[in-house]
């Protein structure tokens, strides 16, 4: 098992560095360059929701975002410590509903369910919310 | 790096990557937009939910007047994103032009 951390400030200029951060270790684990651009949308995806809603483009906080890579699985932990995040209050917006009403909010949850294989929560109120992003590489 | 520019027939052109930093600089230009008009992805190489929030935003606002956005010309890798949150529903979108 391997483990890399890259800790960013809460900007969303700095996402292009997250994505490049994933890219590299995406592409050495063994993931084709359509893969790896859809793990780092999703990863994107992620942190600028953090941005937006756990730190309310405030940019004196930042964000963890750990590579683990083990028996086939590239697993990325993001963590942050603002606003408690309640997972189940964002609901996977049903899209043909969502495009005839140009509904706004919640597409970027749904790209991040749609491109990775798992998406898990963890959150401890009050102390650290993290969202775990897995992706398995195709046998 | 991202630009976006407005040519003189009115055809709006993206270019390198289109992500939620760049908001603001996208908004300033699709906010004025009050026709049925051309965007050229041609030199775009990413796109996340927030830059096609500002393409839906832009959508909306037009099909009140009946009007809408053509997007043209999309690598492999935006045009995957449209069809994985399944935008291609709602907007018209040529290839090769």
């Amino acid at each position: 098992m391997s483990k890399r951390t890259l800790n960013i400030e809460s900007r969303t200029e700095r996402l292009i560095a997250v994505r490049e951060f994933i890219s590299v270790a995406a592409r050495e684990f063994g993931f084709t360059d359509e893969e790896v651009s859809k793990i780092a949308l999703a990863v994107d995806e992620a942190c600028t929701n953090i941005i937006k809603h756990a730190y309310k483009y405030d940019p004196n906080y930042s964000i963890s975002v750990t590579i683990s890579t083990h028996n086939g699985a590239f697993e990325i932990a993001i963590r942050d410590t603002g606003r408690d995040f309640r997972p189940e209050a964002i609901p996977t917006p049903d899209m043909k509903e969502y495009l005839e009403h140009y509904r706004h909010g919640g597409l970027g949850v749904y790209l991040m369910r749609s491109l990775m294989d798992k998406v898990e929560y963890n959150i401890r109120p009050g102390k650290m919310n993290e969202v775990r992003l897995t992706k398995f590489l195709p046998r | 790096m991202f630009a976006i520019t407005v040519r003189d027939d009115g055809e709006i052109v993206l270019s390198g990557r289109f992500d939620a930093s760049q908001i603001e600089t996208a908004d300033a230009i699709f906010e004025r937009v009050s026709d049925t008009t051309r965007v050229n992805f041609q030199d775009l190489d990413y796109i996340s939910s927030a830059g096609l929030g500002i393409l839906l935003k832009t959508q909306k606002r037009l099909s009140a007047s009946g009007h809408f956005l053509i997007l043209m010309n999309m690598k492999k890798m935006v045009r995957d994103v449209f069809r994985i949150a399944r935008f291609d529903m709602v907007f018209r979108i040529e290839e090769d032009q």
